[in-house]
């Protein structure tokens, strides 16, 4: 016992506990009403005992008396005489003290027989004094008398049935008792089943209180699956499911407010992304407008210097100063249109809006217009330009003519930018399947900090220029399948840059525009 | 310049200047231009067979670019039109008025601010049928 109780207290389980001593209680009933019920009905076998033994004097004492009156006639010897009213003596002896009869074992008569029992024994002794006194104790010659022995034959036959008749009483008194006994045994029977029942009932009523919060847990945790994050159990119980509920709530109001907290953040974050979105939509547009209405203005002056100095030309044909004049005009006018062409398609790029025109064009006239526009440039900076695609007549690409040009009037432009006084070779060559353009310079090379991020926005190595154009240059190189490279020469100077253009074009039959 | 016959232009901008400067350019190089800022005083003149080619600036108060030309293709079936736009992108406006008259696929028209090259590689293109050439204009 002690050691289930130190067991019972390693076990640190309240729940466990009080289903254990739910289960101890539970088998304690079984044990009990089992023992009462055995005990009732040993108490009734005991009763059909003392009823059999009791019944037996009624025989025993015929015999003793047929055994008697058989002596009496001189059929029959002393010993069994005396062995028959022995026996009767033993077996009234046994309902007293008890003992074992014919192998079965008797207790003692209770003491709510004494009375009978006393009744038994004093006709018992009546009748044993008889054929002590009368019998065993008187001579042959004396019993053989006639009268003696008839007189002695008529009180032994009343004192046998004054024995036989209070026996008789004592068995129906037992027979009745035994009856009352038997019908308290059925409804004791009965009260034992309904009262463990009950108290299973009970039991199982309360194993389902103590393991409830299980269930409700579980239906709870089905909820916050949903979503439901004012979920509440309501459970208070002094075992480890209360401990369970509790903390369970506490659990689900932290990630309420974690939740809660989150999506704040998120609506603030959301907030400020929508704002600087909406900034940026509005920069955007404003640069729109600003390039567009730049450009109406630049249309006259572009459109007249052109005009002005062809009529100029057409007339005379020795260059003058002013021809000079009208030659920076024009070309001022086309560098401040593609520069701001740079900056548009930036934002198209950037707001992924950067469409190409595709149409069949000649590279080699795209690169020698360029060269041409840049003629002013090009001497300003006295710088040597190397261009000889005599082979070629022309090199017919699938491509947006403007943003191709653009690339190349930016990879020239920087190569003159950065090479003063110095020599650039603008190469153009074709194979089966792709033509590439290289701008070699002998100018100040490429910035090995610069290097790595050359091609990404922003990036220059001078202190004048957006840093656009190379970005630039490479979305639209990129967008129409080819690439653009840039390294030092080996020989130390200058660098060269060079892009590829696939020749044939899968959209080449419809004019495809491309999203960058 | 010898070999083209002398052919009419009818040019449609809002901005006087540009305008002017496109009927300036083809004049010089032997074109017959007429020049308006008003696209209605521009409708009420058209007649059938009166032009070679109309140059209309898409963007324009009213009606724009597009909704002109459909008006004048009522009138005249068989008119070619250039379209000038000082947006960059045409593509947006075959995103927006797509349904009004497609330019997808169609290669008539020229970004403003246009070079005087350009334009007139343009102009010829469409009229005669054929690449202009560089030297003619030298």
């Amino acid at each position: 016992m002690n050691l289930f109780l130190a067991l019972l207290q390693r076990v640190n389980s309240r729940v466990i506990l009080k289903i254990t001593l739910l289960v101890i209680i539970e088998i304690g009933l079984i044990c009990g009403s089992f023992y009462t019920l055995t005990y009732y009905q040993s108490q009734g076998t005991s009763i059909g005992n003392l009823i059999n033994a009791a019944g037996k004097n009624r025989y025993l004492t015929s015999n003793s008396l047929l055994q008697t009156e058989k002596f009496l006639d001189g059929s029959s010897n002393m010993l069994r005489l005396k062995t028959a009213s022995d026996i009767l003596g033993t077996n009234i002896q046994a309902l007293t003290y008890g003992g074992t009869i014919s192998g079965i074992n008797i207790r003692s008569l209770p003491s709510d027989f004494s009375s009978y029992l006393s009744n038994v024994k004093r006709d018992f002794s009546a009748y044993k004094a008889l054929i002590d006194d009368k019998v065993i104790g008187q001579s042959h010659v004396t019993l053989d008398t006639p009268e003696i022995g008839m007189v002695l034959k008529q009180d032994l036959e009343a004192s046998a049935s004054n024995l036989i008749h209070s026996s008789d009483i004592l068995v129906t008194a037992l027979g009745l008792y035994a009856d009352n006994n038997s019908q308290n045994l059925i409804i004791l029977q009965i009260f034992l089943a309904v009262l463990n029942i009950g108290i299973l009932v009970l039991i199982l009523y309360l194993v389902t209180r103590i393991l409830m919060p299980i269930s409700v847990l579980t239906q709870a945790t089905r909820e916050i699956k949903k979503g439901n994050f004012s979920y509440h159990v309501e459970h208070k119980s002094e075992d480890e499911l209360g401990e369970l509920t509790e903390s369970f709530n506490s659990m689900i109001i932290s990630i309420r407010s974690y939740i809660e907290e989150q999506s704040r953040l998120t609506h603030e974050l959301r907030m400020a992304n929508e704002e600087i979105l909406q900034r940026e939509r509005m920069k955007d547009e404003f640069i729109n407008i600003a390039a567009h209405e730049m450009r109406t203005p630049v249309q006259p002056i572009l459109g007249l210097s052109e005009l002005l100095k062809s009529m100029r030309t057409e007339n005379k044909a020795v260059v003058t100063k002013e021809d000079e004049m009208l030659d920076m005009i024009i070309s001022n006018a086309k560098r401040l249109l593609l520069i701001e062409e740079n900056i548009l398609n930036v934002a198209r790029i950037e707001n992924k809006l950067l469409k190409l025109n595709k149409e069949q064009c000649d590279l080699l006239e795209i690169v020698s217009n360029v060269i041409q526009d840049a003629k002013n440039q090009i001497g300003k900076n006295k710088v040597e330009v190397r261009y000889k695609p005599s082979e070629l007549r022309t090199i017919s690409v699938y491509a947006d003519r403007a943003k191709l040009t653009q690339v190349v009037f930016n990879l020239l432009n920087n190569a003159i930018k950065f090479t003063k006084g110095g020599s650039i070779t603008v190469d153009l060559e074709m194979d089966d399947k792709q033509a590439i353009v290289s701008i070699k310079d002998t100018g100040v090379g490429i910035d090995p900090r610069v290097e790595p991020n050359l091609f990404s926005k922003y990036i220059t190595n001078s202190s004048s220029g957006t840093g656009l154009g190379l970005f630039i240059s490479k979305t639209i190189i990129e967008a129409h399948g080819g690439k653009i490279t840039a390294f030092n020469n080996i020989d130390g100077k200058g660098a060269t840059f060079r892009f590829s253009l696939p020749l044939v074009d899968i959209g080449i039959s419809q004019n495809v525009e491309r999203t960058i | 310049m010898a070999q083209v016959k002398k052919r009419r232009i009818l040019i449609v901008d809002d901005e006087e200047d540009v305008g002017k400067t496109f009927k300036m350019i083809l004049e010089n190089y032997g074109f017959d231009v007429d020049c308006f800022t008003d696209p209605i005083m521009a409708l009420k003149q058209f007649k059938p067979n009166l032009y070679d080619l109309t140059i209309l600036d898409i963007k324009m108060p009213y009606p724009n670019g597009f909704k002109l030309y459909n008006q004048l293709k009522l009138i005249d079936s068989n008119i070619k039109t250039l379209f000038i736009t000082a947006l960059s992108s045409v593509e947006s406006y075959n995103t927006e008025n797509y349904k009004v008259y497609p330019l997808r696929g169609q290669r008539h028209y020229v970004k403003k601010p246009v070079s005087k090259n350009d334009l007139l590689r343009q102009v010829y293109s469409m009229l005669v049928g054929q690449e202009y050439e560089d030297d003619l204009l030298e």
